[in-house]
């Protein structure tokens, strides 16, 4: 049941995408030449639903991928673990959604190799990175490096970045195209809002009720209705939906419009 | 409404279709969001049950009567019969072979292979514990609410099983504290508790294994700094494959089904 409610919200969210689906942000241009990660400072991060009490996350200085992980990445990924092809790999770490966009278990068929991989499990995602000698991006990281602007560390700072991101959040194409067209920002990081969704380290994290005897996903009763009054900054659409997304992901889903990308 | 039924062509009617179904759709997705915490959990409960009373649990193991008089015949296990305190530490070499090393099935938290380290200092590889039922705890050693009381569940399930199964069931308790749990810490804390048993694995791994064996028991956690963690609270029971067969969420709930699971995984070893 879960399922399929997850796949309904997955639609839901594709079918507002593709009617909102106008022409992509013009000035596109193809990624500059440059090293696949970059450094970022690190810094505090205010997640949008603390757990009670917590105070920002102190972020250290990590390294991020410039691009999401693409589809020809990803296939050399499985042609060297072969653990990993969609007919090998056991239901636990990928459900029946896994590449199921391939023609054969080391054959793209009509995706486009320079495109997002996306149809990978948290399982596959968090394997991939660790092969590379990396890791998935915890979530404050990742938010860390989506809150800059074109200009500097802090995107509020700067006119209409708000906008701009959630423009780019749901104006989505529903194929994604190839990585690195998105304009690049402060830290010269692309594709972060107008491509994909991303992976998460801490994938089940979402949860937020401190040690204490009471259960369950607090967050989702405070993405929804009254309950959003407890998020720290209530203009950020965008990243309510973002915080949403991630709430209802389990590590073995995979999904067209969700893809990855490795820090270090 | 007559005038609906009086628009009879496919071509009035497609337009309406699609709205409709984009308002369904919409709705569902609103439903799916806001409408219930199963969507997120996995777990059945309404927000009474959340406040940390009521187990809500997902038995997917073939319901078979308890039969209280067929004990297996362990006598190859005489290792582990004697529950002291003292752990035996050789007590490892004599778990049972898996039945002709078939295939895990592929719902087995035991494809999980990097090693975990235990309170022994020791590795352990999640698939050396195939061969008889298990029951996995997630908890940290700081944690001085909840966790005690997880790990009180996993004491009562071993309790009210019979003496044989008890001594041959594992009891696996997994920290989400990777920094602060060192195998000597949960050594102390595996003795403080009485609980330094041959049978009992406490177990701490690297910040990605924590996060997959979590990811893979739907446990939920966070690390909120200043060395607390947020966490939902979750006993599973694992058949003699790995394969979860009973899931208690919440504390303080009723272990039956726990204990009628391990009965169950254990009938199917012989």
């Amino acid at each position: 049941m879960t399922h399929v409610l997850r796949f309904l919200i997955g639609l839901t969210l594709g079918l507002a995408a593709t009617q909102l689906a106008a022409a992509r942000a013009q000035g596109a241009r193809p990624a500059a030449p440059g090293p696949a990660m970059v450094e970022i400072p690190g810094g505090p991060v205010e997640l949008l639903f603390p757990v009670e009490g917590e105070e920002p996350v102190e972020v250290a200085p990590f390294r991020i991928d410039v691009l999401p992980v693409t589809n020809a990445e990803f296939l050399a990924f499985v042609e060297a673990h072969p653990e990993w092809a969609r007919s090998a790999v056991p239901q636990v770490f990928a459900g029946p959604g896994y590449l199921a966009g391939w023609a054969g278990d080391l054959d793209l068929g009509a995706l486009d190799p320079a495109a997002p991989a996306t149809q990978v499990s948290w399982f596959a995602a968090a394997a991939y990175c660790e092969a590379r000698g990396a890791r998935l991006p915890t979530e404050a990281e990742w938010e860390l490096v989506a809150s800059a602007g074109l200009e500097g560390p802090r995107g509020v700072d700067e006119p209409g970045y708000r906008e701009r991101v959630l423009t780019l959040t749901t104006n989505r194409a529903p194929v994604p195209g190839p990585v690195g067209q998105g304009e690049p920002n402060h830290y010269g990081v692309h594709d972060l809002h107008g491509l994909v969704w991303e992976w998460v380290f801490d994938v089940g994290s979402s949860m937020a009720t401190g040690d204490s005897r009471s259960e369950g996903d607090r967050r989702l009763q405070l993405v929804c209705g009254g309950g959003s009054a407890g998020a720290v900054d209530k203009s950020d659409y965008a990243a309510f939906l973002r915080y949403a997304f991630r709430s209802g992901l389990e590590g073995g889903y995979s999904s067209g419009g969700l893809g990855f990308r490795c820090a270090g | 409404m007559g005038h609906t039924t009086a628009r009879t062509t496919s071509e009035a009617r497609a337009p309406r279709r699609w709205a409709l179904a984009a308002l369904v759709l919409l709705a569902a997705g609103l439903l799916a969001a806001c409408g219930g915490r199963e969507a997120a959990t996995g777990a059945g409960g309404s927000a009474a049950e959340a406040e940390g009373a009521v187990a809500s649990q997902l038995v997917s193991a073939p319901a078979q009567p308890a039969d209280h008089t067929d004990h297996a015949d362990h006598s190859d296990h005489a290792d582990h019969a004697g529950r002291s305190d003292h752990a035996d530490h050789g007590a490892h070499a004599h778990h049972p072979e898996p039945l002709a090393a078939a295939p895990l099935p592929g719902t087995s938290i035991y494809h999980l292979a990097t090693p975990f380290t235990d309170h022994r200092g020791a590795p352990l590889a999640l698939d050396a514990l195939r061969g008889q039922p298990a029951v996995f705890v997630m908890f940290y050693g700081d944690c001085t609410t909840a966790c005690p009381l997880l790990v009180r569940a996993a004491e009562e399930i071993e309790a009210a099983l019979p003496a044989d199964l008890a001594a041959t069931t594992r009891f696996v308790m997994v920290s989400f504290d990777t920094e602060r749990d060192t195998p000597e810490r949960l050594g102390a804390y595996a003795q403080e508790k009485g609980l330094d048993r041959a049978n009992w694995h406490w177990l701490v791994g690297s910040p990605l294994q924590t996060r997959q064996l979590a990811t893979l028991l739907g446990v939920q956690y966070r690390d909120a700094g200043n060395g607390m963690f947020a966490h939902s609270n979750v006993v599973t029971v694992l058949d003699a494959d790995g394969v979860p067969s009973a899931r208690l969420e919440g504390l303080g709930v009723k272990l039956e089904p726990a204990i009628e699971a391990v009965r169950t995984a254990a009938k199917a070893t012989r």
